[in-house]
């Protein structure tokens, strides 16, 4: 990143300290629209969070940092991994009253379009489902989407 | 100052109702303390808008938590409750910029943690290494930041960020006042302090218990840190006594540094004689010259 010159830090501290009593409107006018938006997202690149290749689990955090996804390959009886797989979601416990509940979508992009892997409710923090694999490269391709809303409680 | 706070808690308990007038009045509460704080740890407006809108989407999620969640902290003080919900939603942007190898979140971890990364550090130095604290933080930062941040990175997600943080801090410190002074051990007999000498492995082979990126240049990537954080410092500094001046005063910066003004049109715009917009000019600009030195 190319380092400002002092007339650059000056400028930005008179424009600091100018703009900090008020936000700008339209900051305002957009975080007033997000009531009656019923939906939360999450994003998660296990690239980012996966040290090292392992072909049993994975583990990462949401870009938030408050949803932790877990998900764990199926072996068959010869110890080969398979296709399936179970996904597991916990939210951090502060967060946890705001989506009990909500019925979360897990799914990733593909040429074609969504494709989702698990849809289920959150219970007491948590979501496990089975979800299937096939196709998936999780460790270097596809980022895991989810997508929480409310009103199907069932 | 009773009416205000008494305002504040009645926002923050409404928000249960979860009704549009509700988010309303939560909205004109943690606006200006929401806005501040992302001015503050942002490195550029637009990254503050950014802040702004993450922080404030954070809250409307957490909404009908925030009332259940003011009542169990113990707080008495709506306010002070937003601002330890806003730290905690900007310490997970902050997180967020790392993740995404953003280059300027080693500039905006610097702006928002330096006040308390120093302060955890001063409070666990031994007298010894307080005499050489900036040199210590410094250490600690260098560190912290190393490897586009991986130390912040090893963060599970689980449990306070800032806790997780100030063990990792203090574990950095103190192992830097070890190269620095040895191991400090108490002499019984005499009630004073004995200094272990410093040991340095010449063996290469035993660092590969740490080991880094090949393709990395440490030396250069210490140095960058260290001018990120001092630059941060100085940012810091420079908003602080522009904060001070007298309002008259930094109308007149304002209009010659942000408007473009030349100092005859600014003495026609505020009344003021040339002359004394030219004193005001050299008077504070030099003395914000030596802030920024």
């Amino acid at each position: 990143m190319r380092k400002p010159n002092r007339l650059e830090m000056l400028r930005r501290a008179l424009e600091t300290v100018r703009d900090e009593t008020e936000p700008p409107n339209h900051l305002v006018a957009a975080a007033m629209a997000l009531h009656g938006q019923d939906t939360l997202a999450e994003r998660f690149f296990l690239l980012a969070a996966a040290s090292e290749r392992n072909d049993q689990s994975l583990l990462c955090v949401s870009q938030s940092g408050l949803w932790t996804l877990e998900i764990f390959v199926n072996k068959s009886p010869e110890g080969q991994s398979t296709d399936r797989g179970q996904v597991l979601l916990s939210v951090h416990p502060d967060h946890r009253a705001t989506y009990e509940g909500r019925r979360a979508r897990i799914f990733v992009h593909e040429a074609e379009g969504e494709r989702v892997l698990a849809e289920a409710v959150v219970r007491d923090g948590e979501l496990f489902a089975d979800i299937s694999l096939a196709g998936l490269d999780l460790h270097r391709r596809d980022a895991v989407n989810v997508v929480f809303s409310t009103g199907t409680t069932a | 100052m009773g009416d205000v706070t008494d305002n504040a808690t009645d926002a923050l308990n409404t928000l249960i109702c979860d009704t549009a007038e509700a988010w309303a009045q939560f909205v004109h509460l943690a606006k200006r303390p929401v806005w501040q704080a992302s001015l503050a740890v942002a490195p550029r407006r637009a990254r503050a808008e950014e802040l702004f809108g993450h922080v404030m989407a954070r809250l409307y999620a957490d909404r009908l938590a925030l009332p259940a969640r003011f009542a169990a902290s113990g707080l008495s003080d709506a306010l002070s409750f937003l601002a330890r919900e806003i730290t905690v939603h900007t310490d997970h942007w902050l997180l967020q910029l790392f993740r995404t190898g953003a280059e300027d979140a080693a500039d905006a971890f610097a702006r928002a943690l330096y006040a308390d990364i120093k302060m955890w550090v001063q409070r666990a130095s031994t007298p010894a290494a307080r005499a050489t604290l900036d040199d210590l933080v410094q250490d600690v930062f260098a560190n912290l930041l190393a490897d586009k941040g991986r130390r912040i990175l090893a963060f599970a997600g689980v449990g306070s960020f800032r806790a997780f943080l100030r063990k990792v801090a203090l574990n950095l410190a103190a192992d830097s006042a070890r190269r620095e002074f040895g191991r400090v051990r108490a002499d019984t007999a005499a009630g004073v302090t004995n200094r272990r000498p410093r040991l340095v492995s010449l063996n290469d082979e035993q660092r590969l218990l740490d080991p880094v990126d090949p393709g990395a240049d440490p030396e250069r990537e210490i140095i960058e840190i260290e001018e990120t954080v001092a630059r941060t410092q100085r940012e810091a500094a420079l908003a602080d006594m522009l904060r001070q001046l007298p309002d008259g005063e930094r109308k007149i910066l304002e209009a010659r540094f942000l408007d473009g003004r030349k100092p005859r049109e600014i003495a026609a715009l505020t009344g003021r004689d040339v002359k004394d917009v030219y004193r005001v000019l050299e008077r504070t600009i030099a003395r914000l010259k030596q802030a920024l030195t």
